[in-house]
């Protein structure tokens, strides 16, 4: 278990504030960017610099990856599926309940690593977040100010009457 | 607003300087070491497309007028990191990856004509020649003097003839084969697959003269 050889290929990763990740190739491909990158140029030695992560959340999203590491790839990206399910297993809920920076840090990393399903869990947690809230509990969630006028207010309340649900 | 829009000029610089050394390495003939220099371009500039567009609110960004100019040059030069990917992947022969590449390419500025041209000669080596002559039509409609396009349709028409004569072999071994096993319905039989190779060298044919004219009018 110590030795890395038997732990099969490895990459190293290097956060925006320098921090250096040993990670194996099947962690790494997770992110569709790198498995990209490591498909054409080969393995190497060199690291591989990320410069919009930081080591916070290259470590979490990483922890991901290594959970995830073998669950299939996507293949279709315009999956309808992957949309109509609102599902978030145990272990991925448990792993995204963190403060709500922390939460938009591994969205907007899922985002920049490619890493479709991560991206997806962390925007369905968003919604659930949404989810059967009035307007002022969401602005109180996300610290929206609000800047609609009362008569903005009353119009935007006419016009989706119809979806009240009462 | 202005932090993070100084933050990405930094890394449209970044990128940039990591594009040019990847330039410099394809000159030298080094593809891999080209390659990883895109591919770090791209660690510095992906994600940044969307920053504004972010997921949800997509569609309601595509109704506002204008983007900034920095993003449109994050675009471009993304679409061009992409596109010269695919030049390398091209040389290493990965067909699939070298169409993919030219994709995002064309996604991120759809008037890339380099990536429209790269994907076209990685749909002929692949052996795609329905969205090859797509593409070549393309570029042959805005630009109908360029030597390297006419090149491309004669590969194209190298490659249609191989698979016809390959199609042409592949179902005469099958004809063969049914002759021999059911020679008892010889006379119905031999009939039938006369017919059937018949409407096949027709349809062959038919192919090939529907792509003649274009080569004569690309000639003029």
């Amino acid at each position: 278990m110590t030795s890395e050889s038997s732990e099969g290929k490895k990459v190293t990763l290097k956060s925006c504030d320098d921090v250096e990740f040993k990670v194996e190739i099947p962690v790494a491909s997770r992110s569709i960017l790198l498995k990209n990158m490591i498909e054409d140029v080969g393995e190497t030695d060199q690291s591989i610099p990320l410069p919009n992560v930081n080591e916070k959340v290259l470590k979490k999203v990483l922890e991901w990856c290594q959970h995830h590491v073998n669950d299939p790839q996507p293949t279709n990206d315009d999956d309808d599926s992957r949309r109509r399910n609102t599902e978030i297993d145990d272990w991925d809920q448990r792993f995204l309940n963190v403060e709500q920076d922390m939460l938009f840090e591994i969205i907007l990393a899922a985002n920049y690593l490619d890493i479709k399903p991560l991206l997806d869990i962390g925007c369905k947690t968003v919604a659930n977040m949404i989810k059967g809230k009035s307007p002022e509990e969401i602005r109180n969630t996300f610290n929206i100010v609000n800047d609609f006028t009362p008569e903005e207010e009353e119009q935007i309340r006419k016009e989706n009457e119809w979806a009240e649900d009462r | 607003m202005q932090s993070s829009n100084t933050n990405n000029e930094e890394k449209l610089a970044a990128g940039k300087q990591e594009k040019d050394l990847g330039n410099e390495y394809f000159k030298k003939g080094e593809v891999t070491e080209a390659l990883r220099h895109y591919h770090q371009a791209l660690l510095h500039l992906h994600g940044l497309q969307n920053n504004k567009t972010f997921a949800v609110f997509r569609k309601e960004q595509e109704e506002e007028p204008k983007k900034d100019p920095i993003q449109e040059e994050i675009m471009k030069t993304t679409s061009v990191i992409y596109s010269n990917i695919a030049a390398c992947l091209i040389k290493n022969q990965k067909w699939s990856r070298a169409i993919d590449s030219a994709n995002k390419a064309l996604k991120n500025d759809p008037d890339n004509t380099k990536a429209l041209f790269r994907r076209a000669q990685a749909y002929i080596n692949e052996g795609n020649t329905t969205r090859a002559r797509e593409d070549l039509e393309k570029l042959s409609a805005k630009n109908p003097e360029d030597a390297a396009v006419k090149r491309e349709w004669h590969n194209l028409r190298l490659k249609d003839k191989e698979q016809d004569e390959k199609q042409r072999r592949d179902l005469k071994g099958m004809f063969e084969r049914k002759w021999k096993s059911e020679e008892k319905e010889e006379g119905e039989k031999k009939s039938e697959n006369k017919d059937e190779k018949l409407t096949s060298t027709a349809a062959g044919s038919s192919k090939t003269s529907a792509m003649e004219p274009r080569f004569i009018e690309l000639d003029e």
